[in-house]
C-alpha cells in the first residue's frame, strides 16, 4: 500500500497530535461531576455490591477510547489517501498513479490582445486556447494548474489546483473587461513561473500570448519550460507612437504639436492625424466629437514605418488634447488594433512672470525680457530696490544690492559683497566645459561670446555649472541655498563686456534661466504610460489624494508620498488627482499606451518551443477500490455514529 | 451575597407560617377535639402514682401509709395489708425534638421545612389540648430549646423560635439524645422528626429515650426526589453533613439498586420502632403535612 496524500511520518505525527489530544480529552472527560447527597452511606452500600462489576465498567472506558482512538487512525489513514497496490484473490490490480505535472498558465491580456480579429479580440482566442489547454490536463487528476494573468503585472487567478470547474472559472475572469492598455511585463511573469515552478514535478509554463513582446531570451524560456500557446495572426496596424504639447518659448497662445504616427501594414498608407481639445475630457468618447476638433493633417504613412512632424503654431482653447489617426476610408486596408490610434496630451498652463530688474540700465537684458509676452518687467535702479518680495525673480546686473532674503535671483556681472564671492578678474575667458543638457543651456551654444573680462568666483558644494573655462573657473553657474530660501543665477561676467547680447542665443538664454526658476519644463512632455508606477511631482496640498479616470477606467492605484504622488492605472486616459484640502483644485494626467512593442500586433519571426497536450493518462475503472480514503472515512463515520448511539445509551458512560 | 441569601431565608422563613397555614391547624384541631382528644384538663393518666382518682395498683402497707387509703375488702378476704394506689393525673409534656441537620435542608423545597411546619402543627395541637409543649432543634448535639410552654397563646412563640432555628451540622441522634434525657426532669411525648441520616445510626437514640421513661414518637420524613435523583454517568458524591466523597458511576441500574437500599433502610428503621413498641410514621415531603395530621391522630398514640 502506498500513500498518493500525506506522506507516511506527517500521518503519524498527525495521529501521534490528535490521538494525544483525544487521550487529553479523555482524561479531561473523566473528571467527575460533584454532586452534594444528604446521606452518603446508603450509595456506599449499593457501590460495595457492585465492586464486582467495576473491572468490566474500567474496560468499557478503554473500549470507548479504543474507538475513539480508531476514527482517528481511519482519518488520519484517509488523509494519506492510501492506494493499494494489489488486491490479490479480488482479481484487482490497481493502475499505477498518473504522473504529477504542474503547469503554470499564464493568459497574455495585455493590449495587443484587444486587437480585433475575425469580429472578436484576441483576448477571446487565447481565453479558448486557455479552456483547452485545462481539458486536455484534466483527466489526470494529478496535473495542477495555476492560472496567472499577465499585463503590466502578473496576477494569480488560483493556486495550483486540479479543478477543471474553478480553473474554468478563473480563466474566464482573466481581464474581464477586454483586454487592458498596458505593456505585457515578461520580465516579471517569468519570474513568477521560475518561484512557482521551482522544486515541482513535471514544471512548465504554457505561455498563451500574441507574443507581442521584446523577444525572451532563450535561455530564460528554457529556465521555466516556457511553452507558448501562439494566438493572433498578422494584421496592419497604424497608431499614434508618440504624441506631446511643446509651449513657445515666448508665445503663450500658441503651441507646437509633436506626433509620431507609425504603420505596420506592408504597404504604404494614407492617413488623416485629427486633434480634438476638451477641457474636462477623460476618455476617448469625451474628445472625439467632430465639435472638438481643432484641426486635422494629412499622412502618408510608409510600409513598416512611420512618420513624425510637428505642428507649428496650433491655436486652440482647451487644457486637455487628443490625438486620433485614422486610416483614410477609400483604403480597404482595416486597422485591427484601434487602442493605438489614440492618445492624450495635457496643455501645460501659462502664467504671467513678475520679474524685477535691478541694474543701472542694462538695455540688452531689457530688450531680451521684453521679447518675452508673457513676462511683467519692472525697472529699478539699485537705489530703488526694497527686495525680491513680490517678484518671481530679481534680476541683478552689474548691482551690489540686498540678496539675502529669499527669492529667486539672475546674478549678471556679481559685485563683492554680494552672495557671490569674487576673488579675482579673468582675462578673456573662453567656454570651454559646460553641461549641454543643464535646463539652461538648452537649445544654447556658448560660441563665439568674446568674453573681455569675467568675474573669478568661487564655487560651492552644490553649485552646477553650465559653462566653465578650460580650468574649471565658472562663468554660468546656479546656486540653491535651500536653508535660505534662495535660488541663484550666476553669470560671471558683464554682458557688454561681451558678444553675447549679439548671440541669438542671448533671449533663449533669459528664457532658460525664467523657466528654470518656475520648473517650467519648456520641452516635450514625458508621456506616462498605462501599467506603468508613475512617480509624479503633485503640487496639491493634503494627504489624500483620490484619482478619477476615464469611464471604463479599471485599477486605479494612487498614493501620495511626500511631495509626489505614485499612480499605477490600467486604462489609457485623462486621470484628475485631487485631494481633499485642494479646495476643489485638481491635477490632471495624461496615460497612453505608446508602447512600440504593443502596437507590433503581427506575429513576431522568433518561435517559442510550442505547448503539446500531456499523453493520455489510464485511470482506475472503479473509483471505489482506488479511492480507499472514502472508505476510511465512511468506516470512522459509522464509528462515530457507534460511539455516539453507545455513550447517549449510557452503554459506555 | 451572604446578606442577600439570610434576606431571602427570612422572608422564606416569614411565609413559612402564613394565614393559610393557621388555618389548616385551626381545621386539625377542630378534627383532633371531635374525634380524638378529651376536652377536659388533665385527662391524661401519667405513669405517676398519686392523689388521682383512677385505681392503678396495690402495695404493701408501710408504716407511714394513709389509714383510707388501705383496702380493707382485700385485708377480709387475705389477711394482707395492702395499700390502694392512684394514676395522678396530671400535664402531659410534649417534646418535639426537630432534626435541624445539614442533610434535612438539601434541595430547593427541603425537609427542614417540612419539619418545621409539622412541629408546629403538633404545638398548636398540644397547647390546644392543654399540654405543655417544648421543641428543641438537633443535630450532632441539643440545640436552643423552647422551653415549655402552656396555652394556646403560646403557639406565637413556637412559631418564633421554629423560624429562627438554621439548620447545619452532622446528625448524632445518640448524643442529642443523650443530652436531653439528662437535662429534661419531666417525662413525656418525645416527637422525633427527622430523616434519620445520621452516620452513627439512630438506635441508641431511640433507645436512650426509651430508657429514660420517655415514650419516643418517630416521623420519618424522606424526599421523593432523593429517591429519584437526576443524576447519569461518572460523578462525585460529597456528604452534604461529613464531606464525605465517593466516586461513582451513575447508571440506570445502579439507580433501582439504590432506591431499593433506600427501602431496605427505611424497613429497617419501621422494623426497629415496631419492636422497641415506638409509634412510627413515613411520608415523604411531597405529601400535605395536614394529610400527615390526620394520617397521625387516625393511627392514635398521639395525645390519645
Amino acid at each position: 500500500m502506498s500513500f498518493a496524500g500525506l506522506g507516511t511520518s506527517e500521518l503519524w505525527t498527525l495521529f501521534a497530535a490528535f490521538g494525544g489530544a483525544m487521550v487529553l480529552l479523555y482524561v479531561l472527560r473523566l473528571r467527575r461531576r460533584r454532586v452534594e447527597v444528604p446521606f452518603t452511606p446508603l450509595w456506599a452500600r449499593v457501590v460495595e455490591e457492585k465492586q464486582s462489576s467495576s473491572l468490566f465498567r474500567r474496560l468499557k472506558r478503554i473500549l470507548s477510547l479504543l474507538v475513539q482512538l480508531a476514527i482517528i487512525g481511519l482519518i488520519v489513514v484517509a488523509l494519506g489517501d492510501p492506494k493499494l497496490g494489489g488486491l490479490a484473490g479480488c482479481g484487482y490490480q490497481a493502475p499505477a498513479p498518473p504522473p504529477e505535472r504542474h503547469t503554470l498558465l499564464m493568459i497574455d491580456a495585455s493590449a495587443s490582445m484587444a486587437t480585433i480579429e475575425r469580429g472578436e479580440p484576441r483576448l477571446e482566442a487565447a481565453r479558448r486556447a486557455a479552456h483547452e489547454v485545462v481539458d486536455q490536463v484534466a483527466p489526470n487528476p494529478n496535473h495542477r494548474v495555476m492560472v496567472v494573468q499577465v499585463d503590466a503585472t502578473t496576477r494569480p487567478l488560483t493556486l495550483w489546483s486540479s479543478d477543471a470547474k474553478a480553473l474554468h472559472a478563473a480563466i474566464d475572469a482573466v481581464a474581464p473587461q477586454g483586454a487592458l492598455d498596458t505593456p505585457t511585463n515578461v520580465d516579471d511573469a517569468l519570474r513568477l513561473a521560475a518561484s512557482a515552478l521551482r522544486d515541482r514535478e513535471g514544471a512548465e509554463a504554457v505561455f498563451v500570448t500574441d507574443r507581442a513582446f521584446t523577444p525572451i531570451p532563450e535561455a530564460r524560456a528554457a529556465a521555466v519550460h516556457l511553452r507558448v500557446v501562439p494566438v493572433g495572426a498578422a494584421g496592419a496596424n497604424i497608431g499614434v507612437a508618440a504624441f506631446n504639447v511643446r509651449p513657445y518659448l515666448d508665445d503663450s497662445l500658441t503651441y507646437a504639436i509633436f506626433y509620431r504616427v507609425r504603420s505596420d501594414a506592408d504597404h504604404p498608407l494614407k492617413a488623416t492625424l485629427f486633434l480634438y481639445a476638451n477641457d474636462d475630457g477623460r476618455g476617448v468618447d469625451d474628445f472625439v466629437d467632430p465639435a472638438r476638433v481643432v484641426g486635422s493633417y494629412a499622412l502618408e504613412l510608409p510600409a513598416n514605418g512611420s512618420v513624425e512632424a510637428v505642428i507649428d503654431a496650433v491655436k486652440f482653447s482647451g487644457s486637455r488634447l487628443a490625438a486620433r489617426v485614422r486610416i483614410d476610408p477609400a483604403d480597404p486596408t482595416r486597422d485591427v488594433f484601434p487602442r493605438d490610434d489614440v492618445a492624450f496630451a495635457l496643455v501645460p498652463e501659462r502664467k504671467v512672470l513678475k520679474v524685477q530688474l535691478v541694474s543701472a540700465g542694462d538695455l540688452f537684458l531689457n530688450a531680451a525680457l521684453l521679447v518675452r509676452e508673457n513676462v511683467d518687467l519692472v525697472t529699478k535702479t539699485p537705489a530703488e530696490y526694497a527686495g525680491p518680495e513680490g517678484f518671481d525673480v530679481t534680476i541683478v546686473a552689474g548691482a551690489a544690492v540686498d540678496m539675502s532674503r529669499p527669492g529667486n535671483y539672475f546674478i549678471v556681472d556679481p559685485q563683492p559683497g554680494g552672495p557671490v564671492e569674487i576673488t579675482g578678474e579673468l582675462a578673456e575667458p573662453q567656454v570651454a566645459r559646460g553641461d549641454r543638457k543643464h535646463p539652461i543651456a538648452r537649445h544654447l551654444a556658448f560660441v563665439d561670446l568674446n568674453i573681455q573680462k569675467a568675474a573669478k568666483v568661487t564655487r560651492e558644494r552644490g553649485d552646477e555649472v553650465v559653462a566653465a573655462t578650460a580650468a574649471g573657473a565658472p562663468l554660468l553657474f546656479t546656486r540653491t541655498d535651500a536653508a535660505g530660501g534662495r535660488r541663484f543665477v550666476v553669470l560671471a561676467f558683464d554682458l557688454r563686456q561681451s558678444l553675447l547680447p549679439m548671440n541669438y542665443a542671448f533671449p533663449l538664454l533669459v528664457v532658460n534661466v525664467l523657466s528654470w526658476f518656475h520648473q517650467e519644463s519648456a520641452g516635450l512632455l514625458q508621456p506616462n504610460r498605462a501599467g506603468a508606477e508613475l512617480s509624479l511631482a503633485f503640487p496639491l496640498p493634503g494627504r489624500q489624494v483620490t484619482a478619477v479616470g476615464p469611464a471604463d477606467a479599471g485599477r486605479i492605484d494612487v498614493r501620495r508620498v511626500g511631495d509626489r504622488v505614485h499612480l499605477a492605472v490600467d486604462r489609457v486616459g485623462v486621470y484628475t488627482l485631487t485631494t481633499d484640502d485642494a479646495d476643489g483644485a485638481t491635477f490632471p494626467v495624461a496615460i497612453n499606451l505608446t508602447d512600440a512593442a504593443e502596437s507590433r500586433v503581427s506575429p513576431q519571426e522568433v518561435t517559442y518551443p510550442s505547448w503539446e497536450p500531456p499523453a493520455p493518462v489510464v485511470l482506475d475503472d472503479d473509483p471505489w477500490l482506488s479511492s480507499v480514503w472514502r472508505i476510511l472515512l465512511l468506516a470512522a463515520l459509522g464509528l462515530v455514529l457507534v460511539e455516539w448511539l453507545t455513550w447517549n445509551r449510557r452503554v459506555t458512560v | 451575597m451572604a446578606g442577600a441569601g439570610a434576606r431571602a431565608a427570612r422572608v422564606k422563613d416569614d411565609a413559612l407560617f402564613d394565614e393559610a397555614f393557621m388555618a389548616k391547624l385551626e381545621y386539625l384541631d377542630i378534627v383532633a377535639k371531635k374525634r380524638f382528644i378529651s376536652q377536659a384538663r388533665g385527662d391524661r393518666r401519667s405513669k405517676r402514682i398519686g392523689a388521682g382518682l383512677e385505681f392503678a395498683d396495690h402495695r404493701r402497707y408501710s408504716p407511714g401509709d394513709d389509714f383510707k387509703n388501705i383496702d380493707w375488702n382485700v385485708y377480709a378476704r387475705m389477711g394482707r395489708l395492702l395499700v390502694r394506689l392512684y394514676e395522678e393525673e396530671e400535664d402531659l409534656y410534649v417534646y418535639l425534638l426537630v432534626d435541624s441537620s445539614a442533610s434535612m435542608a438539601v434541595g430547593d423545597q427541603h425537609k427542614f421545612d417540612y419539619a418545621r411546619k409539622l412541629a408546629a402543627a403538633l404545638a398548636y395541637i398540644t397547647l390546644s389540648s392543654l399540654d405543655r409543649v417544648s421543641v428543641l432543634p438537633f443535630s450532632a448535639e441539643l440545640g436552643q430549646q423552647l422551653v415549655p410552654a402552656r396555652g394556646k397563646a403560646q403557639i406565637f412563640r413556637v412559631f418564633e423560635f421554629l423560624r429562627g432555628v438554621r439548620p447545619g451540622g452532622q446528625t448524632s441522634m445518640a448524643d442529642a439524645f443523650k443530652a436531653f434525657v439528662h437535662q429534661t426532669r419531666r417525662r413525656g411525648l418525645a416527637v422525633v422528626i427527622s430523616d434519620f441520616y445520621a452516620q452513627d445510626g439512630y438506635e441508641d437514640g431511640l433507645n436512650y429515650l426509651r430508657y429514660h421513661k420517655f415514650e419516643p414518637f418517630v416521623i420519618q420524613l424522606t424526599d421523593d426526589r432523593e429517591l429519584e435523583p437526576d443524576l447519569r454517568g461518572d460523578i462525585l458524591l460529597v456528604d452534604c453533613e461529613t464531606g464525605l466523597q465517593k466516586e461513582l458511576t451513575v447508571t440506570s441500574r445502579l439507580l433501582a439498586k439504590y432506591r431499593a437500599a433506600h427501602a431496605a433502610w427505611c424497613d429497617e428503621l419501621e422494623a426497629f420502632c415496631k419492636k422497641s413498641q415506638v409509634s412510627y410514621f413515613r411520608t415523604p415531603i411531597q405529601v400535605p403535612f395536614d394529610d400527615l395530621m390526620l394520617r397521625v391522630f387516625r393511627a392514635g398514640g398521639f395525645l390519645t
